[in-house]
């Protein structure tokens, strides 16, 4: 009867575990859906051009009702809907997982800010919070694009939330992330631009 | 006997065009080395090159068609990721100097940067770096606009004028593939823009 009742226990407890989805496991989704460059990502990634966007959507839909609190999931919807056209279904993905802390999130959503991409509203302010969360991080992207629209004065109105030498150390650690000859030559540039811009604004 | 008399035909098709036959065919040379840029390269592009087994293909691909620059290229190349720079180089020349936009270019980037203890020549890159942005290479039509307003052909004739200049540019935002490279490019433009021989 012991026996019994101990193996029912293990059966029912075995139960809950399956039922727990692993965070790290690689879904469709993450085969369907995820981007080269993002850091967390668990799949090779989907260039743009070659997601097959109504089944990558799917996958994460389903995916997410699984796991509704997985950022990286809720990139992935997002970054399949946005491709697909539509930013009203996407953005709350993107803002979800970017405040959940995903950096390739914040990095992005920042960018679509930036640009006002599929007419989403342009908000520089919201670029530069995004983005600095995204370069303490470590996102190569954004440590080299947070002094670079400094420099440029595309943060003017906004309250920086990074000083001249955090934005230095930014650029140096940028310098050992560069992968290949045109991020070499992007992150050289900007970082020449911002030593002058130091000089310029006497920071 | 139909089916033989067709099957001498193609064949002598075939023999009618030895240059097209002979330039086209992907060898094991361009499996194993082929640069992913390369404008002209006939095989899915490798990062990581194989040295003994790209080597070896090559050299058997250049003793049969010595005069492709293409495959001529792939062996400096190959020579050159194994520190071989005395090896390499008359490869890279001799596909450099028959227009290999690829060669062109990175012979230009090895002189520019004195890799292997090779002499730095700043107006042999300016020479390398402005036939192949002529012939279309994105890395050649940024680096050269980017070296020139930086001052680093100040010792030589730079043969391309500002109009020149700007329609590499132009031409290289239309070429840039991805973020970084569309962000590089307008970097290159401002500071282009801003410098002496623009104005």
């Amino acid at each position: 009867m012991r026996y019994l009742i101990a193996l029912i226990c293990c059966v029912l407890a075995a139960g809950a575990v399956a039922q727990t989805p692993d965070p790290e496991a690689v879904t469709d989704c993450d085969r369907l859906a995820s981007h080269g460059s993002d850091p967390e990502r668990v799949a090779p990634g989907v260039s743009q051009s070659g997601m097959r966007k109504a089944a990558a959507i799917a996958a994460c839909l389903a995916d997410t009702e699984m796991q509704p609190e997985n950022r990286r999931l809720r990139y992935l919807l997002g970054r399949a809907y946005f491709y697909s056209g539509r930013p009203d279904d996407a953005m709350p993905h993107l803002i979800f997982a970017a405040e959940a802390g995903h950096r390739q999130a914040q990095f992005v959503l920042g960018y679509i800010y930036d640009e006002g991409l599929q007419g989403v509203e342009q908000d520089r302010c919201k670029t530069e919070a995004l983005w600095l969360r995204s370069a303490r991080q470590g996102r190569f992207a954004a440590l080299v694009s947070y002094p670079h629209h400094v420099v440029r004065g595309q943060f003017d109105d906004c309250e920086l939330g990074a000083s001249a030498d955090e934005m230095e150390r930014f650029l140096g650690t940028a310098k050992t992330m560069a992968s290949d000859y045109y991020r070499r030559m992007w992150t050289a540039d900007v970082t020449e631009d911002f030593a002058a811009y130091r000089e310029r604004t006497g920071q | 006997m139909n089916k033989f008399t067709a099957l001498v035909g193609l064949a002598f098709a075939f023999a009618a065009h030895p240059a097209a036959a002979e330039g086209d065919f992907i060898t094991e040379c361009d499996m194993l080395v082929s640069h992913p840029e390369d404008p002209d390269r006939v095989a899915p592009g490798v990062d990581d090159v194989l040295l003994f087994a790209g080597r070896a293909a090559c050299e058997e691909a250049v003793s049969k068609d010595p005069e492709n620059p293409r495959l001529r290229y792939q062996l400096g190349r190959v020579l050159f990721y194994s520190g071989d720079a005395s090896q390499s180089l008359p490869h890279l020349e001799f596909a450099a100097d028959a227009d290999h936009e690829q060669a062109q270019f990175v012979l230009g980037y090895i002189t520019d940067e004195g890799f292997q203890g090779i002499k730095k020549d700043p107006c042999k890159v300016e020479d390398l770096w402005v036939r192949s942005a002529r012939l279309g290479r994105f890395a050649a039509r940024v680096s050269y606009p980017r070296h020139v307003a930086h001052g680093k052909f100040e010792s030589c004739t730079i043969q391309a004028d500002a109009d020149e200049i700007h329609g590499f540019l132009t031409a290289a935002k239309d070429q840039a593939a991805g973020y970084y490279q569309q962000l590089l490019v307008a970097e290159v433009m401002n500071t282009y823009e801003a410098s002496d021989h623009a104005k």
